[in-house]
């Protein structure tokens, strides 16, 4: 499928501050992550003219590596170096490119769990979400994805957790993924095939159904315009770019959305409660080979202690497993040892907030994260929780990936860990973020109305993981398609 | 003073923690220089001018203590100083550590395994 960049390109050669306002749309989708790629799929679909702006390139997902230094560099937001500042800060990603995130992810699918759909519904007065409610369109994205278990054995690191868990007596699972799977050649290699990511699957939907895609712009500002708006951006080769549109959907990802809503003056509960799975890592040696370069995406989480804990495997590249042992430096010689060793994770559903805020003259948004001293302890007694799964596994060595970690070999040790993970020495990461503009009809804390309709703004949208009303506690595109799906049917009338 | 500021430390970082003493790491460890430099580049814009000057920071405060800035240093002392400051009680000293520590190995070994 070819894509339909070059087909909006400003005619003739323009100069670095040469302006096109050519652009014309009935919908505006800003943004082309699952919340958009979805949006514009259905839009175009229904007989709309719709055009799709996105501030990354638009790349094959084939284009590099999968979880590679090509692919940070090509394909996530500022290289990667995204961190939400506090008194623990936490590394983020996000991605920036056709699919948004969906482009570099694992595919991990979940569907918003019961309980949780439930707490929106009383908390956020979230109308029309129940699980019953919900049920058609978890269901419509699992096949439009190709949501599937592996058709083989998982990776040996993968089942080594479930193992563990097994052992304690734990509730550890396959999660399926997005993800069509040819079968294996001969046998000995795990199945491969080709993750469903937007570039895959909605994107081409929404472009063989008339939608208009401008990759490589980022739109920098919204401003009323008659009863529609108008969006200004800059392309990535500077040339200024002026759109009117009767209807605008945002769906920038859950730290850009609120960025460029509050650039254009839309503040009302927007980027005051940005939520995310913060998780510390731990690096274990075993007595035998579990990791290899054909690995693949670990599949099984442990969701004995959910939703406060979860537990999983991490992509254990030889790069990521020397990464994993920086806080370990006397242990250079760990890393030549890969293939016997794999990086873990704990994740929280943390109390924790965040806010996003645009700072007056630069263009990146400043993100800060408070962790509360519930969501340190309950880290600590992940790490404590998690090491004794791996051990159980028969972990022979363990490396807690936070500073001044000690090393561990034996169950008796964990007792050496700390009941409250150091905040200053934390090193806490996360490719979870949502909630900065949640959803549902309690105007005190929601941005948007049960629909994704921003309040007071007239042809306004949300849909993306901003819309999320709190942490979901699992991965959360599966939440994000479904609800973007749910919303653009009810703004089509369809619902 | 930058750009060599952030040589020396990539150097550093990778016989450190990436070689041991053991090997030499030129000409490998330019390319990760060239990117670690690409990633400052990166990074987003209101953190840029503090990492330089928290960067120049590093070099220069060890003319007090050595008698010449970072980048002049042999290499164990070198390695002295990136250790001073990792265990330093300051945490923007630990992370600007960990910073670069990160980006150096993390870039070491992408290309080792590219290399392979
Ligand atoms: C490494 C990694 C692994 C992950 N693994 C999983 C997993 O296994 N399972 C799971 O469920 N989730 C996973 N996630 C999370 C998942 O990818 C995200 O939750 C999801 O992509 C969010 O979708 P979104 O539509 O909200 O935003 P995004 O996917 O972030 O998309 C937003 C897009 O909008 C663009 N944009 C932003 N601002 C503008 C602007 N002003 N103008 C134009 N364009 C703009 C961005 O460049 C981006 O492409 C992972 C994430 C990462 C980073």
């Amino acid at each position: 499928m070819a894509f339909d960049e070059g087909a909006l390109s400003v005619s003739g050669h323009k100069g670095r501050h040469a302006v096109d306002s050519g652009f014309r749309t009935e919908v505006l989708v800003i943004g082309s992550g699952p919340g958009g790629a979805i949006t514009a799929a259905y839009l175009a679909e229904a007989g709309r003219s719709v055009l799709l702006v996105e501030e990354g390139p638009n790349l094959a997902l084939e284009s590099c590596e999968p979880f590679s230094l090509d692919e940070m560099v090509q394909k996530y937001r500022n290289g990667g170096l995204t961190p939400a500042l506090g008194r623990a800060k936490v590394a983020y990603v996000e991605g920036r490119c056709v699919g948004g995130g969906s482009e570099i992810n694992s595919g991990l699918y979940h569907r918003t769990p019961a309980e949780v759909l439930a707490r929106w519904g009383s908390e956020f007065q979230l109308q029309a979400a129940s699980s019953a409610e919900m049920e058609a369109h978890f269901q419509a994205g699992e096949r439009d994805v190709s949501v599937s278990y592996l058709p083989g054995p998982a990776p040996a690191a993968s089942l080594k957790l479930h193992e563990g868990a097994v052992k304690l007596g734990w509730k550890s699972m396959e999660v399926p993924r997005w993800f069509r799977h040819e079968v294996a050649a001969d046998g000995t290699a795990a199945p491969r095939g080709v993750r469903q990511s937007m570039t895959k699957t909605f994107v081409p939907r929404a472009l063989a159904a008339g939608a208009r895609l401008l990759a490589s712009t980022r739109v920098l500002r919204l401003r009323r315009d008659g009863g529609g708006w108008l969006a200004t951006g800059e392309r990535a080769d500077g040339v200024r770019v002026e759109i009117r549109a009767e209807h605008v959907f945002v769906c920038g990802g859950a730290v850009q959305t609120p960025a460029l809503l509050r650039r254009s003056g839309i503040t009302e509960n927007i980027g005051n409660s940005l939520q995310l799975h913060p998780t510390v890592k731990i690096a274990a040696g075993f007595g035998e080979e579990v990791n290899s370069r054909e690995m693949g995406v670990p599949v099984h989480q442990v969701k004995q202690f959910s939703p406060r804990l979860s537990f999983g495997c991490s992509i254990s590249s030889a790069p990521f497993l020397a990464l994993g042992l920086i806080d370990h430096p006397s242990r250079v010689e760990a890393a030549a040892h890969w293939r016997r060793m794999a990086i873990y994770y704990a994740m929280i559903t943390p109390e924790g907030r965040g806010t996003v805020r645009t700072l007056p003259g630069f263009r990146d948004p400043l993100v800060r994260y408070r962790l509360t001293d519930t969501d340190l302890r309950n880290l600590a007694d992940g790490v404590r929780k998690l090491g004794e799964a791996l051990l159980a596994a028969e972990a022979t060595i363990l490396f807690p990936a936070f500073g001044g970690a000690p090393v561990i070999r034996r169950q008796d040790e964990l007792q050496r860990l700390p009941n409250v993970l150091p905040a200053a020495r934390s090193n806490l990461m996360t490719i979870h973020l949502f909630s900065s503009c949640p959803m549902g009809e309690n105007r005190r804390v929601c941005a948007a109305d049960s629909f994704g309709r921003v309040f007071g703004q007239p042809n306004l949208y949300i849909a993306d993981g901003s819309l999320l009303c709190t942490a979901p506690g699992v991965n959360p595109q599966g939440s994000i398609m479904a609800f973007a799906r749910r919303n653009v049917l009810k703004f089509l009338g369809k619902s | 003073m930058f750009r060599d500021t952030v040589s020396a430390l990539c150097h550093t970082v990778v016989e450190e923690r990436c070689l041991a003493g053991i090997g030499s790491a030129a000409p490998e460890a330019n390319s990760v220089v060239q990117f670690v430099l690409a990633q400052h580049a990166r990074m987003p814009d209101f953190l840029r001018a503090p990492v330089v000057v928290l960067t120049l920071m590093f070099d220069l405060q060890c003319i007090l203590k050595h008698g010449a800035p970072f980048r002049r240093l042999d290499c164990d002392q070198r390695i002295q100083h990136v250790r001073d400051w990792r265990l330093s009680r300051l945490g923007f000293r630990r992370d600007f550590v960990r910073l670069y520590e990160s980006l150096a190995v993390l870039g070491w070994h992408s290309m080792k395994e590219r290399c392979q």
